[in-house]
């Protein structure tokens, strides 16, 4: 296992069977089909990715956040006082209902402890729901 | 002193206190000149438009800095290139500009020359700068930031508590003030930055 993947053979095995034998077609028929479901899942894959990238518009988001003194407190990938919005999106990461869960905690100002004392989370400065969706998305996208 | 015999052979008639005079003026004057030059060349590097005459400064971090709060703002004050990213302490500021001629070859090399390569190189770069931000207590910051003078009343409950643990904790501007105005690259912050002080 080791030597072949140190020293890949250089010549494919298939490639110096004649084309046209039950074993050729049937190998490279098997490869076609490996290859078109490949295919199909890179299409749905670049299409799911497409989705999500569409969904957050992200100067959109960073203006929300921004405006609102968000990065006062936290930041992208870096420690603040409050978690890095990377932090936030693992620990959100898997559950079905974290969009409406850290939704909430925007608009509701929560009570929260910064260095051991408890204050109050500021509100996200928006009024509108798509954009405070967007802003949510952004954060779990990170 | 031969330099001195010669000069006399030249101006025989001269007095030895004219000439002494004459040689003295000339050297104050050359001196005048060339310090003068040189400090017009130190300020003329210190100019938004010497800054952004390469276009690694001018079409990343100078585009993000645009329209931030140091770029334009209400009273019309400005915060250029070199009030924050050059020390205003003349020996210090020498010594950055010494260093700040060494990345001249990046730029020949071409190292930052495009925008990937640039986002490529922009957390090393960013950690060198919090780093030095770091070990002179943001000095460029405060030279116009005084905590001294900063009217309490006028900043939130939030703000002034963080603000009391900082000058308590002697914590850097740059701390917490990064990414303010250029994109934050994306890795640990100032604050996880190990760095003697």
């Amino acid at each position: 296992m080791l030597t072949e993947i140190n020293n890949p053979p250089l010549f494919d095995e298939d490639s110096r069977r004649p084309m046209g034998t039950f074993y050729g077609r049937r190998k490279q028929g098997t490869q076609e089909m490996k290859n078109t479901k490949y295919a199909v899942g890179v299409v749905l894959g670049m299409l799911a990715g497409a989705v999500q990238a569409q969904s957050v518009d992200v100067p959109a988001a960073e203006a929300l956040l921004k405006k609102s003194g968000c990065m006062k407190c936290h930041s992208v990938s870096a420690e603040k006082e409050g978690p890095a919005f990377k932090k936030t999106a693992a620990k959100y990461k898997g559950q079905a209902d974290a969009a409406a869960k850290l939704q909430t905690h925007l608009m509701s100002g929560p009570t929260i402890k910064v260095d051991g004392k408890e204050e109050r989370h500021d509100i996200i400065k928006s009024k509108d729901d798509r954009e405070i969706k967007n802003a949510v998305a952004y954060i779990l996208s990170r | 002193m031969g330099w001195w015999q010669n000069l006399r052979q030249r101006c025989a008639t001269c007095s030895r206190i004219t000439l002494g005079a004459g040689v003295l003026a000339a050297t104050l004057a050359i001196s005048f000149v060339m310090l003068t030059a040189g400090a017009y060349g130190l300020a003329w590097t210190n100019t938004e438009q010497f800054c952004i005459g390469c276009h690694e400064m001018r079409e990343n971090v100078y585009a993000e800095f645009k329209g931030t709060i140091h770029d334009k703002n209400r009273s019309g004050v400005r915060a250029i290139c070199s009030s924050c990213h050059v020390p205003h302490e003349p020996l210090a500021l020498v010594i950055r500009k010494m260093q700040a001629s060494f990345e001249v070859w990046g730029h020949l090399t071409g190292k930052i020359d495009t925008k990937e390569k640039f986002e490529k190189n922009r957390y090393e770069m960013a950690v060198k700068e919090w780093t030095r931000m770091k070990k002179n207590g943001s000095q460029e910051c405060r030279n116009c930031h005084h905590f001294d003078a900063m009217d309490e009343e006028k900043q939130t409950e939030k703000a002034r508590g963080r603000h009391a643990k900082a000058k308590a904790e002697g914590t850097a501007c740059i701390d917490c003030h990064f990414g303010i105005a250029h994109k934050e690259p994306d890795g640990p912050g100032p604050r996880e930055l190990k760095i003697a002080k």
